[in-house]
Protein backbone atom coordinates (compact mmCIF):
# COMPACT_ATOMS: atom_id res chain seq x y z
CA UNK A 1 0.00 0.00 0.00
CA UNK A 2 1.31 3.09 -0.95
CA UNK A 3 0.26 6.26 0.70
CA UNK A 4 -1.00 9.49 -1.13
CA UNK A 5 0.78 11.73 -0.80
CA UNK A 6 -2.05 14.18 0.85
CA UNK A 7 -2.20 11.83 4.06
CA UNK A 8 1.69 12.22 4.71
CA UNK A 9 0.66 15.70 5.96
CA UNK A 10 -1.77 13.95 8.13
CA UNK A 11 0.96 11.80 9.39
CA UNK A 12 3.57 14.32 10.03
CA UNK A 13 0.30 16.11 12.34
CA UNK A 14 0.21 13.02 14.64
CA UNK A 15 3.52 12.66 14.36
CA UNK A 16 4.06 16.27 15.51
CA UNK A 17 1.17 15.94 18.25
CA UNK A 18 2.97 12.64 19.34
CA UNK A 19 6.09 14.18 20.22
CA UNK A 20 5.62 17.38 21.77
CA UNK A 21 7.36 18.00 25.13
CA UNK A 22 6.73 20.23 28.09
CA UNK A 23 8.99 22.07 30.17
CA UNK A 24 7.37 22.12 33.72
CA UNK A 25 8.41 24.68 36.52
CA UNK A 26 7.72 23.17 40.34
CA UNK A 27 6.91 24.97 43.17
CA UNK A 28 9.63 25.58 45.67
CA UNK A 29 9.94 27.35 49.14
CA UNK A 30 12.83 29.32 48.49
CA UNK A 31 12.71 30.92 45.31
CA UNK A 32 11.00 34.35 45.68
CA UNK A 33 7.69 35.13 43.53
CA UNK A 34 8.86 38.31 41.88
CA UNK A 35 11.98 35.96 40.56
CA UNK A 36 10.28 33.63 39.00
CA UNK A 37 8.27 36.34 37.40
CA UNK A 38 11.47 38.21 36.34
CA UNK A 39 12.96 34.26 34.88
CA UNK A 40 10.26 33.86 32.83
CA UNK A 41 10.07 37.43 31.42
CA UNK A 42 13.82 37.20 31.16
CA UNK A 43 14.62 33.93 29.66
CA UNK A 44 10.75 32.99 27.72
CA UNK A 45 10.57 36.75 27.09
CA UNK A 46 6.91 36.65 28.55
CA UNK A 47 5.06 39.68 28.72
CA UNK A 48 4.62 40.59 32.63
CA UNK A 49 1.18 39.82 32.59
CA UNK A 50 1.70 36.26 31.40
CA UNK A 51 4.75 35.41 33.11
CA UNK A 52 3.10 36.54 36.75
CA UNK A 53 -0.08 34.51 35.89
CA UNK A 54 2.69 31.41 35.26
CA UNK A 55 4.34 32.47 38.59
CA UNK A 56 0.84 32.28 40.43
CA UNK A 57 -0.04 29.09 38.83
CA UNK A 58 3.45 27.22 39.84
CA UNK A 59 3.09 28.89 43.61
CA UNK A 60 -0.80 27.75 43.75
CA UNK A 61 -1.04 24.55 41.60
CA UNK A 62 2.51 23.51 42.45
CA UNK A 63 3.91 23.43 39.17
CA UNK A 64 2.79 25.07 35.38
CA UNK A 65 3.85 24.49 32.45
CA UNK A 66 5.86 27.31 31.06
CA UNK A 67 7.20 26.01 27.31
CA UNK A 68 6.24 23.30 24.94
CA UNK A 69 8.14 22.13 22.17
CA UNK A 70 10.45 19.00 20.49
CA UNK A 71 12.03 17.51 23.05
CA UNK A 72 15.65 18.99 22.27
CA UNK A 73 13.88 22.42 23.16
CA UNK A 74 12.89 21.42 26.53
CA UNK A 75 15.56 19.90 27.27
CA UNK A 76 17.50 23.67 26.52
CA UNK A 77 14.86 25.32 28.81
CA UNK A 78 15.31 22.72 31.36
CA UNK A 79 18.93 23.79 31.43
CA UNK A 80 18.35 27.13 31.50
CA UNK A 81 15.79 27.02 34.31
CA UNK A 82 18.72 25.16 36.20
CA UNK A 83 21.17 27.62 35.48
CA UNK A 84 18.31 29.99 37.05
CA UNK A 85 17.94 27.84 40.21
CA UNK A 86 13.97 27.04 39.16
CA UNK A 87 13.36 23.29 39.51
CA UNK A 88 12.29 22.31 36.08
CA UNK A 89 11.59 18.91 34.58
CA UNK A 90 10.46 18.27 31.24
CA UNK A 91 8.06 15.17 29.67
CA UNK A 92 5.98 14.29 26.82
CA UNK A 93 2.97 16.56 26.73
CA UNK B 1 30.14 65.82 51.77
CA UNK B 2 29.50 63.17 54.32
CA UNK B 3 26.15 61.92 52.91
CA UNK B 4 25.75 58.59 54.70
CA UNK B 5 26.16 56.09 51.90
CA UNK B 6 22.69 53.90 50.83
CA UNK B 7 23.07 50.33 51.82
CA UNK B 8 22.20 47.65 49.54
CA UNK B 9 22.01 47.65 45.84
CA UNK B 10 20.64 51.16 44.44
CA UNK B 11 19.53 52.26 40.23
CA UNK B 12 21.62 55.28 39.21
CA UNK B 13 21.47 55.08 35.93
CA UNK B 14 19.84 52.79 32.79
CA UNK B 15 22.76 50.93 33.01
CA UNK B 16 24.62 50.88 36.55
CA UNK B 17 23.27 49.63 39.68
CA UNK B 18 25.66 50.91 42.68
CA UNK B 19 26.35 48.74 45.54
CA UNK B 20 27.05 49.41 49.41
CA UNK B 21 27.39 46.83 52.34
CA UNK B 22 28.70 47.08 55.44
CA UNK B 23 32.23 45.31 56.29
CA UNK B 24 30.52 42.17 57.86
CA UNK B 25 27.97 41.59 55.13
CA UNK B 26 31.04 41.71 52.48
CA UNK B 27 32.92 39.35 54.69
CA UNK B 28 29.76 36.76 54.93
CA UNK B 29 29.07 37.36 50.99
CA UNK B 30 32.42 36.22 50.59
CA UNK B 31 32.07 33.52 52.36
CA UNK B 32 29.07 31.72 51.61
CA UNK B 33 29.51 32.65 47.83
CA UNK B 34 33.16 31.12 48.21
CA UNK B 35 31.52 28.02 49.81
CA UNK B 36 29.12 27.26 46.86
CA UNK B 37 31.78 27.83 44.21
CA UNK B 38 33.71 24.79 45.93
CA UNK B 39 30.36 22.48 46.29
CA UNK B 40 29.59 23.38 42.72
CA UNK B 41 33.66 21.92 41.91
CA UNK B 42 33.23 19.26 40.13
CA UNK B 43 34.34 15.77 41.31
CA UNK B 44 35.73 13.64 38.67
CA UNK B 45 39.38 14.47 38.60
CA UNK B 46 40.69 16.16 35.70
CA UNK B 47 43.73 13.91 35.02
CA UNK B 48 41.01 10.56 34.86
CA UNK B 49 38.98 12.52 31.60
CA UNK B 50 38.57 11.76 28.41
CA UNK B 51 40.32 14.70 26.22
CA UNK B 52 37.63 14.50 24.34
CA UNK B 53 34.82 14.55 26.76
CA UNK B 54 36.18 17.45 28.18
CA UNK B 55 36.41 19.28 25.06
CA UNK B 56 32.48 18.65 23.93
CA UNK B 57 31.29 19.10 27.71
CA UNK B 58 29.93 15.96 28.99
CA UNK B 59 31.10 13.36 31.76
CA UNK B 60 30.51 9.93 31.24
CA UNK B 61 31.21 9.61 35.07
CA UNK B 62 28.39 12.32 36.38
CA UNK B 63 26.42 10.45 38.96
CA UNK B 64 23.51 12.25 41.03
CA UNK B 65 24.41 14.34 43.32
CA UNK B 66 23.65 12.64 46.87
CA UNK B 67 24.43 16.15 49.10
CA UNK B 68 21.27 17.96 48.91
CA UNK B 69 22.15 21.31 48.76
CA UNK B 70 24.05 20.35 45.36
CA UNK B 71 20.69 18.15 44.31
CA UNK B 72 19.27 21.60 44.26
CA UNK B 73 21.23 23.48 42.61
CA UNK B 74 21.91 20.78 39.94
CA UNK B 75 18.22 19.08 39.77
CA UNK B 76 16.89 16.41 38.36
CA UNK B 77 15.44 17.09 34.32
CA UNK B 78 12.96 14.24 34.22
CA UNK B 79 10.40 12.64 36.89
CA UNK B 80 10.53 9.66 38.06
CA UNK B 81 12.88 8.64 35.48
CA UNK B 82 16.74 8.18 36.79
CA UNK B 83 18.16 6.82 33.50
CA UNK B 84 17.02 9.97 31.43
CA UNK B 85 17.94 12.27 34.46
CA UNK B 86 21.55 10.85 34.02
CA UNK B 87 22.01 10.61 30.85
CA UNK B 88 20.70 14.56 30.56
CA UNK B 89 23.22 14.94 33.57
CA UNK B 90 26.13 13.61 31.06
CA UNK B 91 26.05 15.90 28.45
CA UNK B 92 24.97 19.13 31.02
CA UNK B 93 25.84 19.02 34.41
CA UNK B 94 29.85 19.58 34.50
CA UNK B 95 29.09 22.79 32.17
CA UNK B 96 26.52 23.68 34.52
CA UNK B 97 28.61 23.97 37.08
CA UNK B 98 31.33 25.55 35.58
CA UNK B 99 28.71 28.68 34.44
CA UNK B 100 27.86 28.82 38.43
CA UNK B 101 31.58 28.61 39.39
CA UNK B 102 31.82 31.14 36.93
CA UNK B 103 29.32 33.31 37.67
CA UNK B 104 29.87 32.53 41.81
CA UNK B 105 33.84 33.92 40.66
CA UNK B 106 32.94 37.37 38.77
CA UNK B 107 30.54 38.29 41.88
CA UNK B 108 33.27 37.44 44.16
CA UNK B 109 35.52 39.79 41.74
CA UNK B 110 33.56 42.16 42.34
CA UNK B 111 32.46 42.40 45.57
CA UNK B 112 32.43 46.29 47.00
CA UNK B 113 35.62 47.10 49.31
CA UNK B 114 34.53 47.97 52.62
CA UNK B 115 33.56 51.84 52.57
CA UNK B 116 33.75 51.63 49.23
CA UNK B 117 30.56 51.39 46.16
CA UNK B 118 31.04 48.90 43.89
CA UNK B 119 29.83 49.76 40.33
CA UNK B 120 27.51 47.43 38.28
CA UNK B 121 26.48 47.29 34.74
CA UNK B 122 23.47 45.94 32.90
CA UNK B 123 25.47 43.24 31.05
CA UNK B 124 25.98 41.94 35.03
CA UNK B 125 22.73 42.60 36.28
CA UNK B 126 21.64 39.13 35.27
CA UNK B 127 24.86 36.96 36.83
CA UNK B 128 24.42 39.12 40.23
CA UNK B 129 21.10 38.41 40.50
CA UNK B 130 21.51 34.28 39.81
CA UNK B 131 25.00 34.40 42.25
CA UNK B 132 22.64 35.62 44.93
CA UNK B 133 19.53 32.92 44.42
CA UNK B 134 22.03 30.46 44.23
CA UNK B 135 23.65 31.39 47.64
CA UNK B 136 19.55 31.63 49.39
CA UNK B 137 18.67 28.57 47.51
CA UNK B 138 21.56 26.74 49.49
CA UNK B 139 21.43 27.98 52.99
CA UNK B 140 17.84 27.85 52.38
CA UNK B 141 17.96 24.30 51.53
CA UNK B 142 20.58 23.27 53.94
CA UNK B 143 18.25 24.58 57.60
CA UNK B 144 14.97 23.20 55.55
CA UNK B 145 13.90 26.23 54.84
CA UNK B 146 9.43 24.95 54.05
CA UNK B 147 6.51 26.41 53.03
CA UNK B 148 5.87 27.59 56.67
CA UNK B 149 8.75 29.72 56.96
CA UNK B 150 7.97 33.77 57.29
CA UNK B 151 10.33 36.68 57.70
CA UNK B 152 8.78 38.31 59.92
CA UNK B 153 7.39 35.32 62.31
CA UNK B 154 8.56 36.92 65.68
CA UNK B 155 7.56 33.61 67.38
CA UNK B 156 10.16 31.16 65.80
CA UNK B 157 13.36 32.07 67.82
CA UNK B 158 15.56 32.57 64.79
CA UNK B 159 19.09 30.88 64.84
CA UNK B 160 22.00 32.38 62.91
CA UNK B 161 21.61 30.82 60.17
CA UNK B 162 18.16 31.84 59.74
CA UNK B 163 18.78 35.28 60.31
CA UNK B 164 21.45 34.97 57.63
CA UNK B 165 18.83 33.60 55.30
CA UNK B 166 16.53 36.78 55.75
CA UNK B 167 19.26 38.95 55.09
CA UNK B 168 19.81 37.78 51.52
CA UNK B 169 16.05 37.28 50.94
CA UNK B 170 15.98 41.17 52.16
CA UNK B 171 19.47 41.50 49.62
CA UNK B 172 17.93 39.97 46.19
CA UNK B 173 14.45 41.04 46.93
CA UNK B 174 16.81 45.02 46.94
CA UNK B 175 18.24 44.16 44.26
CA UNK B 176 14.76 42.65 41.78
CA UNK B 177 13.25 45.91 43.07
CA UNK B 178 16.10 47.90 41.83
CA UNK B 179 15.96 45.79 38.24
CA UNK B 180 12.58 47.03 38.14
CA UNK B 181 13.02 50.80 38.66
Amino acid sequence: MTLAPGNVTELEKIELTNTLWVCIVWNDPINLMNYVTYVFMNYFKYTKEKAETLMLQVHNDGKAVVSSGTREEMEKDVNAMHSYGLWATLQKS
Amino acid sequence: MNQEKHRGFKRTSKDNIELFLEPLEIALLTSLIEQIATLLEPESSEKSKDPLEKIIGIDSKISRPTDEVLLRLLPDAYQNDTDASDEFRRFTERSLRELKIRNSKHVLQNLPEPDQVTIIKSKDFQTWLTVLNDVRLALGTRIGINEDFEDSDEEIEQDHSHEIYSWLTWLQSNLLEELNK
